[in-house]
């Protein structure tokens, strides 16, 4: 097992994101978080984590929880963004979204989305969502080193 | 109307008609129009006037309009003011002679086909510049004039005339007929363009419905249990229930929200319908279920499950929807028992689900497949109320038809009419 990874939750609407932290906390996601409640926030802080001064085990691996409405700068924008770039082959991107429209979810895939999940409607589903989320993303997958 | 006689002369003319004993009346419905039909214009040329009036008169018994001209260049002006179906020429005119009258006749694209009867005396010359014209066209008669052979010349060319004019005027129908159409279809595309615009809009609304509307909701939902969670013990119970209140209403109005969308997107999916193993479908739906599953719901399934001819989505939808609904409806303390059966009639498949509920009373009949036609109270029954007004929606679409039977008391059963699947 490789270092354990970054989670960024990249979220504008606070409830939303209150509810979620609370989740993944009851859920005992133990991860190291960012949150991000606009685009640029979000890239600000992947670029500051893909300039590691001197070390060259690269940067480490980051999971980001992706809305698509976002202010200014959309979701898709941003995962077109990560997607360009270089050095982000460790980084797994989710898309949490309330959008369930099939164009939205077609678009996320084609720009690279690695999952799309539609925001859970109960707080019972989003505490099973951050369980499920724990179970898979941080026991079973694989990601390249 | 053409007629170049005063008001009046014609009851003469019929008179001097029947003095002249030699002519042989036709019969009388052989030879007058029928009473719709328009008259057709005879052009009567010569420059005699005994000849043009003996002619005349013979050919008024045809019961057209006969026109007099008395020479070539009258002839001209009248065919200025009107239309003719035949032109009877003198060949031997001064000034302007038959031959050369209808070579200027021949001149105006408009009767550049009309038909022209040169009136001749036996002259071997006249003879050969009539075979000048084109067949069909033009034709000649020998003085003396023999009645009959005039009139029934003249009549072939008249009623010619009149077919041509009913040909004319069938085209000229069409062609109106074919610009109403036109205009129509014009009509018809725009209401469409309007029917995609609107279609879109709608779309575009009601998933952002679902954006905006839902996501106070999940707020509203997750404070609420966060509340409960975090002062359990804190809180008395009065306080503790007002929370669970408020967390169970925005649940089910997450549903609604969820439910409305779904029937609005029900009508513009597209439905193409396929063979569907009905058994596995089934099979799927019981295993996914949430609600069934809460209700401890137990479903039996009837051998054989016919396959059916549906979209599957739709029918997926359709099937849950009615499961659901039969593991909702139940007495309390009753566990749900539903069993699901099909039975062949003809090529279609009718598919039963039947339950140990409540049952409907028939004074309800009408809402039951109404939107939000719930017809139990609320407290007792969670529900948006649009599960079967969802599931008529879908089954119609997939060509098919929904019903039940019922009795209060003792459950109900559920059918949907459906084409038969191949296996």
């Amino acid at each position: 097992m490789g270092p354990s990874p970054l989670l960024l939750l990249v979220e504008d609407n606070e409830d939303d994101l209150f509810l979620m932290m609370r989740a993944l906390k009851n859920a005992k996601v133990d991860l190291p978080l960012r949150t991000a409640s606009d685009g640029q926030q979000a890239m600000d802080c992947l670029a500051a984590m893909e300039t590691p001064a001197d070390d060259s085990t690269g940067a480490l691996p980051v999971i980001v929880l992706l809305d698509i409405n976002l202010p200014q700068i959309s979701g898709f924008e941003l995962l077109a963004w990560i997607r360009a770039r270089p050095k982000s082959p460790n980084l797994i991107v989710i898309m949490l979204t309330s959008s369930n429209h099939p164009m939205d979810i077609r678009r996320a895939y084609e720009l690279g989305a690695n999952s799309y999940i539609v925001k859970p409607a109960s707080y019972e589903q989003l505490l099973e969502f951050a369980r499920l989320f724990k179970a898979y993303w941080l026991s079973f997958n694989r990601s390249p080193v | 109307m053409n007629k170049l006689d005063m008001p009046g002369r014609h009851s003469t003319l019929q008179s001097e008609k029947h003095a002249k004993s030699s002519f042989i009346p036709s019969p009388v419905e052989s030879t007058s129009p029928a009473p719709n039909e328009e008259k057709i214009n005879i052009l009567l040329v010569d420059d005699t006037p005994a000849k043009l009036l003996a002619h005349e008169v013979l050919l008024e018994e045809l019961g057209e309009n006969v026109v007099r001209a008395s020479s070539g260049r009258a002839a001209l002006e009248q065919l200025l003011k009107g239309d003719f179906g035949v032109i009877l020429l003198d060949v031997n005119m001064p000034d302007l002679d038959g031959f050369e009258t209808a070579a200027l006749i021949r001149q105006r694209p408009k009767f550049e086909h009309t038909p022209i009867l040169f009136i001749t005396g036996y002259n071997t010359s006249d003879l050969d510049r009539v075979k000048g014209y084109d067949a069909g066209a033009a034709d000649y008669i020998f003085l003396p004039v023999v009645p009959e052979v005039l009139k029934a010349k003249v009549r072939v060319f008249v009623e010619l005339a009149r077919k041509r004019k009913i040909v004319e005027a069938q085209a000229h129908a069409l062609a109106i007929q074919n610009a109403r159409q036109q205009e129509q279809i014009r009509t018809i595309q725009d209401l469409n363009q309007q029917l995609i615009a609107a279609n879109e809009e709608l779309e575009a609304f009601s998933y952002s419905v679902s954006h905006d509307l839902r996501s106070p909701l999940r707020a509203m939902q997750g404070y609420a249990q966060a509340l409960i969670e975090d002062y359990t013990g804190n809180l008395d119970p009065k306080a503790e229930d007002y929370l669970h209140r408020i967390r169970r209403a925005a649940l089910r109005l997450d549903a609604l929200v969820q439910d409305v969308l779904a029937y609005t997107q029900l009508s513009r999916t597209e439905t193409r319908l396929e063979s569907i193993q009905l058994d596995s479908l089934l099979a799927e739906i019981i295993q996914e279920s949430r609600v069934l599953k809460q209700a401890r719901a137990s479903v039996r399934i009837l051998p054989p499950i016919h396959p059916v001819l549906a979209h599957e989505a739709c029918l997926t939808q359709c099937m849950t929807n009615l499961l659901e609904n039969s593991a909702k409806f139940v007495p309390a303390g009753r566990l749900p028992e539903i069993t699901v059966r099909t039975e062949l009639l003809e090529s279609r498949v009718l598919v039963w689900v039947e339950d140990n509920g409540i049952g409907i009373d028939p004074k309800h009949h009408s809402r039951v497949f109404q939107m939000f036609g719930r017809i139990n109270h609320s407290n007792h029954y969670e529900g948006t109320g649009m599960g079967l007004a969802i599931v008529k929606r879908v089954v119609e679409r997939m060509g098919g038809a929904v019903g039940y039977d019922s009795q209060p008391g003792q459950g109900s059963k559920f059918w949907i009419n459906l084409a038969q699947g191949s296996s």
